[in-house]
Order: C-alpha cells, then structure tokens, then sequence
C-alpha cells in the first residue's frame, strides 16, 4: 500500500505569526495611542479595524495551512481523504473511495494557460480534485507518480 | 481494504461531483471581475495604472497650457485649482500605487515560489475598490462647485470650502487607502506565509523586500489619513472643531497629522521603486547586487526614518526651534541610507559586463535623475533655506524629480524588464529606446526649469504669473507636452506587446538571478518542474 500526504506550504509558524502580528499591531498601537493622546481619537477606531482586518487574514492563513490530504493506494482501491479546517457545524472531512483499475488520473492545464493547472482523480463518471493548494510543479510531481501506480498490476514491484 | 472498494463518497458525498468546477475561470468579462488569479489581478492593477497615467497626464496638460504663458488663457483659476488637485491625487492614489501593487501581485509569488497571493479573494476586492472609488473622485469635477481645489493636501479651512464635491472627495480618498491597506494586508501576509522552503528572509529578492516593508508603512501610515479626513468632515458636518480655530481647534494640527501619514506615503511610493531597480541593474551588470544586506538594513532604516521627518514640510508654520532643528536632522539623516543604496548601484556596475537594454536605461536614468532630487530634497531639508524655498516652484521640482524619473520610470522599467515574462513577447527594443531617449530629455526639459523659477521666487499652484518666470515656464511647458507625447508611444508599444512579437525565452535576459526566470513565459501550466531550489 502506498500512501501519500498532501499540506499546503506554509512558512509562516503560529510563533512567528505572533510576533509578526505583534510588532506590526505594536507599530500601529504606538501611532493610534499617540494621536488620541493629542486629542485625534477618530485615528483609533481605523486603527482597531485594520488590526482586526489584519488578525483575521493571519488566522485565515494559519488554519488554512492546516488542511490535509491523504490518498491511500491499494491493489484494490485508492481512497481520498480531505480534511478542510474545520468548518462550523461539521469536521471539514471528506472521504471518497474508488476502485483502483477504474480510477484515472488526469492534470488539466490551467486555462487560461497561466492559471494553475488542477490535478483530477476519477472513476465512473465522478472525479475528486486534489492538491488544489500545491504549485503547479508540486502537482505535476504528484500526478506523474500516481499515474506510476495507477499503471501498476502489482503495487508490490511498485517503486517504493 | 476490501471493503471500502465499492465506489462511495463518505460524508458530503453530494458535493464530490461538482465540488471542483467552481475553480475554473468565467468568460469574458466575468472572467476580469471574479478572478482571484495573482497574476490577473496584478495584469488588471497594472492596466489600470496605464489608464490613470493618461488620466492625470490630461490633467497636466491643462495646467501646463494655462501656464505656457502668463495671463489666463484657457482655464478659470478655480477650474486650475481643481487641476492642480485632482492631478496629484490621481496620480499618486489611483496611478503609481497601484502600479506597484501590481508588480508585486504579479511577480511576488513567482519570486518566492508560491501558487498564488495569500488571499486571493481579498486581493480580488483590493482591486475593484480602485476603479469605482476613482470613479467617484473623477465625477467631482461634474458636479455643482466642481471638483477639490484646495490641494492634495487637503489643508482646512481652505479645502472645506469645496462645493458639493467635498464629502464624496473624503469618501473617494477613505476607499482608496481602503484599497491600498488591503493590498498591502495581502502582501505581506503573502511574503510571510507562502514562501518555498528554504526562502528564508535574507534570501528573498530585494524586491519583495522592499516592499514588506513598504507594507509595514502603509499599515502603520493609513489610519492616521483615514482619521484626518474623517475629522475634516466631521468639522465640516457635525460640528466638531478639531481644526476649527473658532471652536478651538487649530488647522495647523490637520498638517501634522497629514504629514505623519504624508511623508511615509512618499517612501511607499519610492521604496518598490528602489526594489524594481534593485533587480534590473544587476542582471544587465551580469553580477550580483553589491552590498545586499546592507541594501535590506538602508530600506528598514529608511523605513523608521520617514516617521520622524514629517515636519519638513511645515518648517514655517511657526515651530519651535528646537522642532526645526531635529526635523532638519533627522532628514538629513535619511540622506545616509539613501547614499548607501545609491553606491551600492553604483557598485554593482562598477566591473560588470554592462548592456543598455531599455530596462537598464531607465534604471541608469533612475540614478542619475532620483539622485538630483536628493539633493534638492537635502535643500529643502535646511530649515532656514526652506523659508526662501517652500512653496515654490522649487518644492515641485524636487518631488516630480523624484516622482517622475524616480518612481516612474523606475515602474516603466520594471514594465519593460518583465513585460516578456508576462506576455512571452519581446517588446520592440528600437521603439523602446526611442521611448526611452524621448522621456528622458523631455523630463528633464520640463522639471530642471522649474528649480530657476522657485528659486526667483515663482509660488506654486498658481495659473497666472509675473512676467520675468515667461521664458522657463514655456521651455517647461514645451518640455511636459514632449513628456505626454512619449508616453502614448509606451501605451503603444505594451499594447503591441500583448498582441504579438519575437518569443521570448524563459530566462528572457542573459542569465538573470532569480526564480521567476525558471518559469517558462509567459508564465505558465506549470511554475516550477519541481520544488524550486534555493541557493
Ligand atoms: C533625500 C531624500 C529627501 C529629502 C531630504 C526630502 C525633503 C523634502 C522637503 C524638506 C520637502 C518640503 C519642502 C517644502 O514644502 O518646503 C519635500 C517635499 C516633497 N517631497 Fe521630498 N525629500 C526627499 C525625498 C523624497 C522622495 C523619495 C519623494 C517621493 C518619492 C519625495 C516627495 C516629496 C513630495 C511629494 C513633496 C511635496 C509635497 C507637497 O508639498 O505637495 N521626497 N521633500
Ligand atoms: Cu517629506
């Protein structure tokens, strides 16, 4: 059995995004308190928008930097599962299986061409896109190896 | 495993049909209006500057006409007023920014190796802010009492005699700072969160650095403009007095507070365009940047700096000395980042291969003219020279020096050197060189002049003039309209360049440095063929 684990690239680690947003808010603190200090207090309400703007975009990241893909291939099936960060009221997990000799892989080029190219695995008329968060060239790593597989009779010569 | 091999979706299993088909792009015009794609919207930014280029251009057209000669000849003096206003804010809000922002929509994920900005959606939005707020601060010039014509500095009480125009000039001014933060939101939180492995900070292209801390200004710069206009119009129409002297309030506080925002806002416009600059002269010098982490250290520095220099730009209004003395040295003291980077392009040359494609030529043009307004800036920055200067022809020397031949054609040379990533199209090198050898005389036909006239005491924003400023104002004038003339050939030949043209290569240039060079062009279905490598 072979199993991969998709995760999108995230260089940003919750320590360092608090200092980040720290120092930035710190900046911007500096400059609110000062000019309603002197009396200019409506610069603090754009103040406190904008560091709440900027708290949801750094959180935003931060979880999305969480979602997970895995796909399991076996000599029977390739299952997919995707664990989006959670979403309210479910767990963001999505699970599909399809049979290993009627599954295709398929990397349709982004089109308009400069658009990034999306990576599909299908069987039976339903198809699942994976990878949507790695960049073109990481995608096209992973479709040429699971192609490999696809291709394969017996996983176990398979390259490991 | 045997049991799951019958094919079914687990949970949500309606969704895993069409769960997909949202990503592809619309058609036609929705395509532009939706998009989320870094490289669309950095496309859709950058148009966008083209077009308010030629707005604003218009705009000085007019008043360089009005001033060909003194006596009025063609506009009343209000409607020059408005000129004068509208030009400045058009330009700097809804042309050279978002030029910027679109160069870094456009090659900051490419350059540190990600898929796509970091919130795309947002970016989406950042953009179309830009167009309809410029919309509405077009439109005041349509409407009873026409447009803004105190100034771009927007200085009470004179700007809150505007007509009707004045609270939809405020909210024009409030959505395009909107715009702004938000794109700067997504640049930096892109330049932290995407970066490929092994990007660390000191790897990063100038560029990119340059604008992180560009967007650390802007963050920190924006409330307090969005707080000064808010308080002009509560002045205006709530009966506040934060600069109403009858109230108690007091108008030369509205300076400090524009200026606080101000002065930093002129480093953001600069900065990338150290940054552009900062990627070309190296690779037609075929070595690497000199002095790289001392270019990082002289950006951050004059970074902090432009928070405590505001006051330059009011040394008359009656400080106290010691106020004059420590704007005076403080600004000074930007000087010496500034020297150190303009020695570092210097020796970055110094010993290269060079060759004078039209990016390189507007880079050298760059030096050269960026460099006079320096020192026309060092000038100004003498604070008992500045009583003889401020409010003079002179002032506006200094800043088309370092607006015009400095961040302009710094964004004109980042168009060019790029232009064949972007559209797999060679520009025309011979029509880009005449564009370039037209712009850079005419500039300097138009600005040098008026040093002469500010210093024989010419005062700015003004459409009628004594007779002894004729002769410079028309060799400017002559000089502005050679300006506007030489642009339209740009316009012609980026549009020539998106229509056709030789092939350009992935690596476009000999040898470039860079990970957006490993990308075929145009930029493509697949960014890298794997993992970039980071040297
Ligand atoms: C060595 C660096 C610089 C120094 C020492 C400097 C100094 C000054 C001073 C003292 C003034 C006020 C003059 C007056 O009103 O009497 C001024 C005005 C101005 N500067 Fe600079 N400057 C420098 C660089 C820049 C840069 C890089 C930009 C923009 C890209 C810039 C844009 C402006 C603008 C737009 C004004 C006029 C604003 C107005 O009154 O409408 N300056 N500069
Ligand atoms: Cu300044």
């Amino acid at each position: 059995m072979h199993s991969f684990e998709l995760r999108p690239n995230s260089s940003l680690t919750p320590r360092a995004a608090a200092w980040f947003y720290g120092s930035l808010v710190a900046v911007l603190l500096c400059v609110a308190i000062g000019c309603t200090a002197l009396g200019f207090w409506p610069v603090l309400p754009f103040a406190g928008l904008e560091a709440a703007v900027l708290l949801g975009a750094v959180r935003w990241v931060q979880r999305r930097a969480t979602a997970r893909e895995y796909i399991r291939v076996d000599d029977a099936s390739v299952v997919i599962e995707k664990c989006r960060p959670g979403r309210r009221g479910d767990d963001g997990r999505m699970a599909y299986a399809f049979q290993r000799p009627w599954t295709r892989i398929e990397l349709r080029r982004g089109r308009p061409a400069h658009w990034p190219s999306r990576l599909l695995l299908s069987s039976r008329g339903r198809s699942v896109e994976i990878g949507a968060f790695l960049t073109d060239g990481e995608r096209q790593g992973l479709k040429d190896r699971l192609a490999e597989l696809l291709a394969n009779d017996d996983l176990s010569t398979g390259r490991n | 495993m045997s049991t799951t091999t019958h094919d079914h979706a687990g949970h949500n299993h309606d969704h895993a049909g069409h769960a997909h088909d949202d990503h592809g792009p619309g058609k036609g015009l929705s395509r532009w209006l939706f998009t989320t794609n870094h490289k669309d919207i950095g496309t859709l930014y950058l148009l966008f500057a083209l077009v308010m280029l030629f707005v604003g251009g218009a705009m000085a057209m007019v008043i360089r006409l009005e001033l060909f000669q003194p006596g009025l000849q063609f506009v009343n003096p209000d409607f020059f007023n408005q000129m004068t206003t509208m030009h400045a804010l058009i330009m700097i809000f809804g042309m050279i920014m978002p030029a910027f922002v679109g160069f870094a929509n456009w090659m900051i994920p490419l350059m540190i190796g990600a898929p796509d900005m970091a919130l795309p959606r947002l970016n989406n939005w950042s953009f179309w802010i830009l167009p309809f707020a410029s919309g509405i601060l077009v439109s005041t010039l349509f409407m009873p009492g026409g447009g803004p014509a105190g100034g771009w500095t927007l200085y009470p009480p004179l700007s809150l005699q505007a007509g009707n125009s004045f609270p939809f000039t405020i909210f024009a001014i409030h959505l395009l700072g909107m715009s702004s933060i938000l794109g700067s939101i997504n640049i930096i939180v892109t330049i932290m969160n995407m970066r490929a492995p092994g990007m660390t900070l000191l790897k990063m292209p100038l560029f990119v650095w340059t604008w992180l801390i560009t967007a650390y200004l802007l963050i920190a710069a924006m409330p307090v403009l969005a707080g000064g206009v808010t308080m002009l119009l509560t002045d205006q129409f709530f009966g506040t007095s934060f600069f109403q002297a009858a109230g108690g309030g007091d108008p030369v506080l509205f300076q400090h507070i524009f200026w606080f925002f101000g002065h930093p806002e002129v480093y953001i416009i600069i900065l990338p365009a150290f940054g552009i600059v900062s990627q070309i002269i190296p690779t037609f010098s075929r070595k690497p940047l000199f002095g790289y982490a001392a270019m990082v250290y002289a950006t951050a520095s004059i970074g902090f700096l432009s928070f405590i220099v505001w006051a330059h730009h009011m040394f008359t209004v009656g400080m106290p000395l010691a106020g004059e003395m420590f704007f005076m040295l403080s600004t000074m003291l930007i000087a010496i980042p500034t020297a150190v980077k303009v020695f570092n392009w210097t020796a970055t040359m110094w010993r290269g291969s060079l060759t004078f494609e039209t990016p390189m030529l507007f880079s050298l043009a760059f030096l050269f003219l960026f460099t006079i307004g320096g020192f026309s800036g060092l000038m100004l920055a003498i604070a008992p020279a500045d009583f003889q200067y401020h409010d003079t022809y002179f002032v506006v020397a200094h800043f088309h020096y370092v607006l015009v031949p400095g961040a302009l054609f710094a964004a004109i040379a980042g168009a060019y050197f790029w232009l064949p990533k972007w559209t797999g199209h060679m520009y025309d090198e011979r029509l880009g060189k005449i564009h370039f050898w037209l712009s850079a005389i005419s500039v300097n036909i138009t600005f040098f002049p008026q040093h002469f006239l500010g210093l024989a005491g010419m005062p700015r924003r003004i459409p009628d003039y004594a007779t002894q400023f004729a002769d410079w104002n028309m060799i400017s004038s002559i000089g502005s309209f050679g300006f506007g003339l030489s642009q339209l050939l740009f316009a012609y030949i980026v549009i020539k360049t998106i229509r056709g043209g030789r092939k350009a290569t992935a690596e476009v240039w000999d040898q470039p440095e860079g990970l957006e060079w490993t990308v075929p062009s145009p930029a493509p279905y697949h960014t890298f063929d794997e993992a970039p490598v980071v040297k």
